[in-house]
């Protein structure tokens, strides 16, 4: 016997039933039953979660700035990006720098 | 029910190679200390009108550029870029630069691309030149540009050093004669150099504003930095 294809676009389906695309993938969805077994030996079924599943996707964008003040001749040059050569481990200070405020946020 | 799903590091990845790869962003002093800035509710225009006006104790924007090698490894739940500095120097003189707020904003009229020279200087002198200053009869800043010149002296290859900010497509861009000179490109009399812009970057949003504990007021020649430490965060739980 032959299986007549749904649409190509299917969007659902009803749950408990089988569809089959013809992209060629297949949706299957079952129903599953959750329960437990109480102290009578019954098994509970427990009460079916409402609603669908929302995944949350959660991205967070942070900032952090960190600023200070030296006298004249105090930093070492950046490059005209911006960066920060390696061998200078990420600090712009001079092995003499002098400074005037470590730190302009505290 | 909902749950918070974990984000891939691809993901973030895609998320910072789409937004900060091969993107300027330009540093900008605010003196206003009245000023709060609320994302979503301050008018950025609004709040960029009280900028240090350009020139005042030496005063221009920085700017920033971030490459693809400056995304790092997935880490303590996130991905960070690369470092990055901007360096204020006061001018020495008697106007002290104060400031009230750094903001970072992304890049508006940042060079991209230039034009092949238009006026070349004579008996120039094979080899790679870097970082010359320019001169614009537009409203652009702080452009910098590196010359290589090649064939005796027939060739010249201009690549930009720092992209500046604030310029248009067919600005002129000039590096003088005595700059030449004095970096052994040609000698007095051999003319200066000009190239025309192509292309530039268009923005100009408020990216981020922080504000400093008190107003600081650079003097004596003293000298600020800035380092902007930018992480994606993929939240799970």
């Amino acid at each position: 016997m032959s299986i007549e294809p749904t649409v190509i676009n299917i969007t659902s389906f009803t749950e408990g039933g089988e569809d089959i695309v013809i992209d060629g993938t297949n949706i299957i969805k079952i129903d599953v039953t959750l329960g437990g077994i109480d102290n009578s030996g019954i098994m509970e079924k427990w009460p079916k979660i409402s609603g669908q599943n929302i995944m949350n996707h959660e991205h967070t964008v942070t900032c952090y700035v960190t600023a200070l003040i030296v006298e004249a001749g105090g930093l070492l040059l950046n490059d005209p990006s911006g960066g920060i050569p390696y061998i200078y481990n990420n600090s712009l200070l001079a092995s003499n720098a002098t400074v005037i405020d470590g730190d302009l946020f505290s | 029910m909902s749950i918070a799903s974990k984000i891939s590091s691809t993901e973030i990845n895609s998320h910072l190679s789409a937004f900060y790869t091969d993107k300027y962003f330009e540093v900008a002093l605010v003196n206003s200390p009245s000023s709060v800035y609320e994302p979503a509710v301050t008018n950025d225009a609004t709040f960029m009108a009280d900028e240090v006006p350009a020139g005042t104790a030496g005063y221009q924007r920085k700017v920033i550029k971030y490459v693809a090698g400056d995304i790092a490894a997935y880490a303590d739940k996130g991905m960070a870029l690369a470092r990055k500095s901007a360096i204020f120097d006061h001018d020495g003189g008697t106007t002290a630069l104060s400031f009230s707020h750094i903001v970072l904003l992304r890049g508006d009229g940042n060079i991209l691309t230039l034009n092949t020279p238009g006026n070349t200087p004579s008996n120039a002198i094979d080899g790679t030149y870097n970082n010359f200053s320019t001169s614009t009869l537009g409203n652009g800043l702080g452009a910098t540009l590196n010359l290589t010149v090649s064939g005796s002296g027939s060739t010249f290859t201009v690549t930009i050093a720092s992209a500046g900010y604030n310029y248009t497509v067919g600005d002129t861009l000039n590096i003088l004669e005595a700059d030449l000179v004095a970096a052994g490109v040609c000698g007095t009399g051999d003319g200066n150099l000009t190239v025309t812009v192509a292309s530039v970057s268009s923005g100009g949003t408020i990216y981020s504003v922080s504000k400093p504990n008190t107003t600081v007021n650079l003097t004596d020649g003293n000298q600020a930095v800035m380092y902007f430490d930018i992480k994606h965060y993929g939240f799970y739980n």
